[in-house]
């Protein structure tokens, strides 16, 4: 069959990266999340890494960065997409909760990460931080003010969707709160670490599938799956 | 007179959910006026598709009637919100009568418009507007986004005026002008170094030299078989060629 006369050719045509969207996971790993909720939440991640993989999407799309907080602050991973790296970390468990240094060092990750979008001319959607954790923190109390400070600006100017989940009875949701201007922290069912990941990792499927201007909602209902509470104004 | 031709394509993503395509494109000759414009409805809005249908038609009307006062007028902010205003008044109407709320036609606008040898450009949201002087393709105005893909801005962004680019020149040297919605930019403007394709020369070319019904089949034809294929968006395309008498 001959083929239709084109106006022009592929090569004619320009690549230009997809759009990315920069998901950061600042994850308590104090004492407290020993033994099971370690367990669980490595599992959670691994979830979250599979589905994000067999997404055609969101493997190029999505950006994933790990930091723990514990005693100190780790960069388990800085900020690649799973086409890049699609191994999971494991996490290990143990130390104090430093969650103020976390979540700077988090914030200070998503800055950089942008600017170095900016600067290669790559689109992006409205970074996600989601920060977990099972207790209250004991880092240093300024720092924990700059952070929530921080964090607060760029959530009221639009800058940033953050996802604060507690985990157990004695996660301090004062503190999450702290980090979350616009709606209550949740509460994660138990360890239902793979039901939040898997709810996580359709969301990231959305808004790569959609295309600029576009707001995809957010699964509220799903929140349900993992969570006691429900967020009526959720809006990334 | 100027050539002007025009297309839309409903993306991958529309199709796949059954959703109308969200891009328009029309173009209007009155008071020796060429006007060629095109607009993309924003994803989130419900019917947003008919705020681009209003918006193109709109504007074309606006630039015929008022081309001659636009080009004498020193104050750019003025131009625009009147633009803008009569865009949203007619936006407003439309939403009444629909019992709708006037965000649900929200739209973008690129739009030119050239009259003896002087053009008005307008441009408010994504999408990039291009000119061509003898062989070579520039940029005329860039996307107008705001920092995040999923915050573009619309004629009904509050403020709009203020975000908009509104061009005057003269089409001495200009053979020709293009509008190209961002789902179409994806493969024709790059995002780094900010230019466009060299083959977009040719376009112009042929809209000048080929019958408007051959080049709109070639730009079918080519759309459909690479252009949709690099995105789940909606892609459209204005051409205007000038005439060199």
């Amino acid at each position: 069959m001959m083929r239709e006369e084109q106006l022009f050719k592929l090569k004619d045509l320009i690549d230009n990266p997809a759009a990315r969207l920069p998901v950061c996971l600042c994850l308590d790993t104090s004492s407290s999340m020993q033994g099971e909720k370690i367990n669980e939440l490595n599992k959670g991640i691994q979830l979250f890494y599979q589905n994000i993989s067999e997404d055609e999407m969101a493997v190029y799309s999505a950006e994933i960065c790990i930091v723990t907080f514990d005693s100190d602050v780790e960069i388990i991973q800085d900020f690649k997409t799973l086409d890049e790296n699609n191994t999971p970390p494991t996490l290990g468990a143990s130390g104090l909760t430093k969650m103020g240094e976390g979540v700077n060092k988090a914030l200070d990750l998503l800055e950089d990460r942008k600017e170095r979008y900016k600067e290669a001319g790559v689109d992006y959607y409205q970074p996600w931080l989601v920060l977990m954790t099972d207790g209250a923190p004991n880092g240093d109390k300024f720092v924990f003010k700059q952070a929530s400070e921080r964090t607060t600006n760029l959530v009221n100017s639009r800058k940033l969707t953050v996802f604060p989940i507690g985990i157990g009875s004695d996660a301090n949701f004062d503190a999450l709160k702290a980090f979350s201007p616009k709606f209550s922290p949740l509460k994660l069912k138990g360890l239902s670490f793979r039901e939040f990941f898997t709810w996580l990792s359709q969301s990231v499927s959305n808004t790569s599938q959609s295309i600029p201007g576009d707001h995809p909602p957010l699964d509220k209902e799903g929140i349900n799956e993992f969570s006691w509470k429900s967020w009526d104004n959720l809006d990334a | 007179m100027n050539k002007i031709v025009h297309a839309t394509f409903k993306g991958r993503k529309h199709e796949k959910d059954g959703l109308p395509c969200q891009d328009k494109t029309y173009e209007l000759y009155n008071n020796g006026v060429s006007c060629l414009s095109l607009s993309d409805g924003a994803g989130s809005a419900k019917h947003s598709d008919l705020g681009a249908d209003i918006s193109t038609k709109v504007a074309c009307r606006y630039m015929c009637e008022n081309f001659d006062s636009i080009i004498s007028n020193n104050n750019a902010l003025e131009i625009k919100q009147a633009i803008l205003k009569e865009i949203n008044d007619a936006l407003s109407q439309q939403a009444t009568e629909a019992d709708i709320d006037l965000t649900e036609l929200a739209a973008t606008l690129l739009c030119v418009a050239v009259k003896d040898e002087k053009y008005i450009i307008f441009h408010i949201g994504d999408g990039v507007i291009g000119y061509a002087e003898k062989d070579v393709i520039k940029v005329a105005s860039k996307p107008i986004n705001g920092e995040y893909i999923n915050s573009t801005v619309f004629i009904t962004t509050i403020n709009a005026a203020e975000h908009a680019k509104l061009l005057r020149g003269n089409t001495e040297k200009i053979t020709g002008f293009i509008l190209m919605s961002d789902g179409t930019a994806e493969s024709f403007y790059n995002r780094k170094k900010k230019i466009l394709a060299p083959v977009l020369v040719n376009f112009i070319k042929k809209t000048a030299l080929l019958e408007k019904e051959k080049i709109q089949q070639l730009i079918k034809n080519s759309f459909l078989e690479l252009v949709l294929k690099k995105t789940q968006d909606d892609c459209s395309i204005g051409i205007m060629s000038i005439d060199v008498e």
